[in-house]
């Protein structure tokens, strides 16, 4: 809100540093030049949304009165035929009357407040209802009475209703808007704008003035159906003041004779001239000092509140009539802690919990810790998806339903991921536009499907940096490599088995099994989703962090106390067999200790369509120390079952 | 066999004995104990001999060998120490690769251990949410204005993004019965299009304290000992009174602006402040809605922003860094 300070001044006394006063009453000073304040005012203190209501803040805290007050009503009579359908909508309905108005430009002081204040002014009697709504925080509506036919009726609006408003627009109603209607038809939506053929213009000569309470909902409502916002809308959403109702009726009119000549009616109509008092809240000093942790004396509440208008009584408090927020024990409490000062509150620190702390996402921080040191870096892409992502994969899969937003950002992007894989795709992408070639990268985060979980996911796409010892392009072997060595470090005992997953490659996609059960994939992406971010070849993995509460204990293993014998063995490969055959059998030798594959070779001295494997052999006895004949046996061993299977040993 | 071994004896130690460089000492050994060598040759040829010379040519094999093998360390020590070939030490090292955890994991990890070193303990909750949990148990029911100030994502199944990590309080209080010291970091949406300040999609960890008598002076006390953690002893913090329908009363949390200490700069706009959290005492209504007392039971909650921290700890000076995931960037703060 903009408030111009010479305004505020007419009002209260403003002492050197009142930026700091209205900063530690919570009312935030977003901007203050050119003499006008701009104040952020919350939600809850509608009554702030006016100058009255700043000055008397201050006068609050600085303990000086108000320069001058704003009180005096009008008498009740009879002005103009007046009907409230909607009592709930509308509890109190005033209306004024002002007669033979000359409707023209505002005097300079005025229009220049109004224009300090953000308003633009109109004509002298739409810019003085503008004024006291700015002055005493009351929205009015003033109607030509010319245009009015026979009464004013307010209530819902009915189905099918038109309203053509003063911002030109025409607008269809419904029955869940508040209205103003005279004998015929709408004249204003309620709180919110008033109709074109009903305001105020050259020829207007006699004004009805309108102050209303209207009920905060019911505004809201209203104005969320016709998607608009002003500024009475925006006031009276927030709740206004019944109790003002009359008072800023009195204050406008004579402030339009003021600025518009004319004469003014002495007298009111008003559908509620009693309104009931604010109720008093009971409140314990003991309980504010324990939410607080201040120190209060009985005696104090009363010394702090009454210079805001409260008033304090056995226990009691009563709050002023414009402190719509004001309810029940803790509101009172607040606004103690705010006029004490929030920086004059000491500082309390006890550390030690009365239970054990835990933290169940800690085995996923340490999964991320693992991956980066594998050299992986860690990416966190926007979570929304393109669906033409995933419409490849088939009918069945339920990554393909991702859940869909109303309200997307990006039109393209409007369903929740339900894969990480378009995501690292994306930034791959956006770095390979920045030449930006070595692309390691994983996340661990959410996706979407019938319900939320955790993934982790990772991509290697192009190459190693180039270096005197580096430079290879990535492929299926590196992303196999680090799945394997992670669920290593992580202490999951795992198995990689062939596998299809239409995420995948077929023939390079590999399921990562986990006592029994499938846990995610890792191979080479498929080729319709790679290339919608035209990548060539992209190798990545996506796993359930589910399997991560399959971890092993850590547990010691003894060293081993005799020495090991190595046999390195190299095998003819031929088309049609794999390493894991030659694996598997070597394993199945008594003494095995660990097997490794240190040489794969193809080419001169290699027969057309076979492969040279070789296959680094460590035997050890966990009691004693081997003998050669024995690991000899075992070779020998191998070497016999692996001619039956048509791999040969590799004569050098 | 004896003989043989005899012999080879002798002319191993007049090799040894005749060698003049490392060089050639290296050659003799090869000679005699590699893999072809003449010792390693006779060795090998045991198991030629009839079974009952066996054990005393090993025998005296073995003794041989570790003669031959002494007498060569013993030359090796006489003899003058090889230079060994001069390597390019500027030639750049074979580094390993290593890769980075992204700033807003890093930083979220440090806030994180600070509440768990001060007793609090970890919570999740879901992204996708309910309007009940998300508002209305946060006491903001429909229509209410402070709606405004979440621009919110919406399901077409009805359900929201969740606005802010607030709802979590409510599942956690739902679940467990106080005291209750947690903290829950996690992400949330709002409809704000990007910009140097706002993201669609952004991280807060928020925090709650519900016990006998948990007090606005605990939760100053408690955000300062962060603040000075996170950021150096010489921080200050300033709770400023705000508004926030589920808590009363409620404070914006400043932090005295880490890059000039409180002098003013850009970052902090020239106030020597910046804000970095939400918080206040957890409003009655709230505590009501899931079953607790509101006069037996007080707590604070508070809400803080990741980027935000971020940003101030790295002097990061637009939030999209964060989510364009330029390696560089990453690589950069690691």
């Amino acid at each position: 809100m903009k408030l111009p300070v010479e305004w505020l001044e007419e009002w209260v006394e403003l002492p050197q540093d009142f930026v700091d006063v209205l900063d530690n009453l919570g009312i935030g000073v977003e901007g203050y030049g050119d003499g006008v304040l701009d104040l952020e005012i919350t939600p809850n203190r509608p009554d702030l949304l006016s100058v009255i209501g700043i000055a008397r803040e201050i006068a609050g805290k600085t303990g000086k009165p108000l320069k001058k007050n704003i009180e005096a009503v009008f008498p009740v009579r009879n002005v103009f035929p007046v009907e409230v359908e909607d009592k709930e909508g509308c509890p109190r309905y005033t209306l004024g009357l002002i007669k033979g108005v000359k409707v023209g430009p505002s005097p300079e002081w005025m229009a220049r407040r109004l224009e300090l204040a953000g308003i633009n002014p109109i004509n002298n009697v739409v810019d003085a209802t503008n004024y006291v709504m700015l002055e005493l925080g009351q929205p009015l509506h003033p109607f030509d009475r010319e245009k009015i036919k026979g009464k004013i009726v307010v209530r819902r609006a009915r189905d099918g209703e038109k309203i053509t408003t003063l911002d030109g627009v025409e607008r269809e109603l419904n029955p869940e808007i508040l209205v103003i209607a005279d004998a015929e038809r709408p004249v204003a939506l309620a709180g919110i704008m008033g109709a074109e053929d009903s305001g105020i213009d050259e020829e207007t000569r006699d004004v009805l003035l309108e102050s209303a309470y209207f009920d905060p909902i019911r505004v809201r409502r209203g104005r969320k159906i016709l998607n608009i916002s002003t500024e009475a809308s925006y006031r009276f959403e927030r709740g206004g003041d019944v109790y003002v109702v009359p008072v800023a009726l009195r204050r406008a009119l004579e402030l339009i004779r003021e600025v518009a000549g004319g004469e003014v009616v002495e007298g009111m109509e008003d559908t509620l001239p009693e309104p009931e008092g604010r109720k008093p809240v009971k409140i314990s000093v003991s309980f504010g000092k324990r939410l607080l942790g201040i120190e209060i004396k009985d005696e104090d509440v009363k010394d702090w509140l009454e210079p805001f208008g409260f008033r304090v009584e056995d226990g009691k408090v009563i709050p002023p009539r414009w402190r719509r927020d004001i309810h029940e024990e803790v509101d009172v409490w607040e606004e103690v802690a705010r006029i004490y000062g929030y920086e004059r509150v000491p500082s309390s620190v006890r550390v030690i919990s009365s239970e054990p702390v835990y933290d169940n996402g800690k085995i996923l921080r340490q999964a991320k810790r693992v991956l980066s040191g594998l050299g992986l870096f860690e990416v966190y892409p926007i979570p929304f998806m393109n669906p033409e992502d995933v419409a490849f994969l088939p009918e069945e899969d339920e990554r393909r339903k991702g859940r869909r937003l109303k309200n997307p950002m990006w039109p393209e992007k409007n369903v929740m991921r339900t894969t990480l894989i378009p995501g690292l795709l994306s930034v791959a992408r956006y770095n390979l536009n920045h030449q930006i070639r070595d692309i390691r990268i994983f996340e661990a985060g959410k996706v979407f499907l019938s319900e939320e979980r955790i993934k982790i996911a990772g991509l290697f796409v192009g190459e190693e940096k180039k270096t005197w010892y580096s430079g290879r392009k990535y492929d299926f072997y590196d992303v196999k490599g680090a799945v394997e060595e992670f669920l290593t470090l992580m202490r999951i005992p795992f198995e990689l088995r062939d596998e299809k997953d239409p995420l995948f490659d077929e023939g390079t996609c590999l399921g990562v099994w986990v006592n029994e059960r499938c846990y995610g994939y890792l191979g080479e992406i498929k080729r319709e989703l790679v290339e919608r971010y035209e990548i060539e070849h992209a190798y990545g993995f996506e796993l359930d962090a589910s399997l991560l509460e399959l971890r092993e204990p850590e547990e010691f293993v003894p060293l081993p106390r005799f020495p090991h014998i190595k046999r390195d063995l190299s095998f003819l490969v031929p088309a049609g067999k794999r390493c894991e055959d030659v694996l598997r059998v070597i394993r199945e030798a008594t003494y095995l200790e660990r097997v490794e594959v240190i040489d794969i070779y193809r080419g001169k001295n290699i027969p057309e369509g076979y492969t040279s494997m070789t296959f680094s052999c460590v035997f050890r006895h966990p009691e004693r120390t081997l003998t050669d004949d024995e690991v000899e046996h075992e070779v020998q061993e191998i070497i016999r079952k692996l001619e039956d299977e048509g791999i040969e040993l590799r004569r050098l | 066999m004896q003989d043989k071994i005899e012999k080879l004896r002798e002319k191993a130690l007049k090799l040894i004995e005749d060698v003049k460089s490392s060089e050639e000492l290296e050659r003799a050994r090869v000679s005699l104990l590699g893999k072809k060598g003449e010792i390693t040759g006779l060795i090998r040829s045991i198991g030629k001999l009839p079974p009952e010379e066996r054990p005393l040519a090993g025998k005296l094999l073995n003794a041989l060998k570790r003669e031959v093998e002494e007498k060569i360390e013993e030359k090796r020590k006489t003899l003058p120490k090889v230079r060994k070939v001069k390597i390019d030490t500027s030639i750049p090292g074979r580094r390993p690769k290593t890769g980075a955890l992204h700033p807003l994991t890093r930083i979220e990890e440090e806030i994180v251990d600070i509440f768990m070193r001060m007793g609090f303990s970890v919570e999740y909750g879901p992204e996708i949410e309910t309007d009940y949990y998300n508002f209305t148990a946060l006491n903001t029911p429909e229509h209410h204005p402070a709606r405004d100030l979440h621009d919110t994502f919406y399901l077409e199944d009805g359900n929201l993004l969740r606005t802010h990590t607030s709802p979590v309080q409510i599942r956690v209080m739902e679940k467990k019965k106080p005291p209750l010291r947690i903290i829950s970091p996690g992400r949330a949406y709002r409809f704000d299009p990007f910009d140097p300040s706002h993201s669609p999609v952004f991280h807060q960890v928020e925090g709650l304290w519900v016990d006998r008598d948990v007090s606005f002076s605990d939760l100053k006390g408690t955000l300062e000992a962060f603040g000075k953690e996170l950021f150096g002893k010489e921080t200050r913090i300033k709770l400023v009174p705000h508004y926030f329908p589920f808590t009363e009363p409620s404070a914006e949390v400043h932090l005295s602006c880490p890059f000039c200490k409180e002098k003013g700069c850009r970052v902090c706009k020239y106030t020597g402040w910046v804000e970095i959290a939400g918080c206040g005492m957890v409003h009655p209504e709230v505590l009501r809605g899931v079953g607790i007392d509101p006069y037996q039971w007080t707590g604070f909650a508070f809400g803080m922003g990741v980027e935000r921290i971020a940003m101030l700890r790295y002097g990061i000076d637009d939030i999209r860094n964060f989510y364009e995931n330029d390696l560089r960037f990453i690589e950069g703060l690691r």
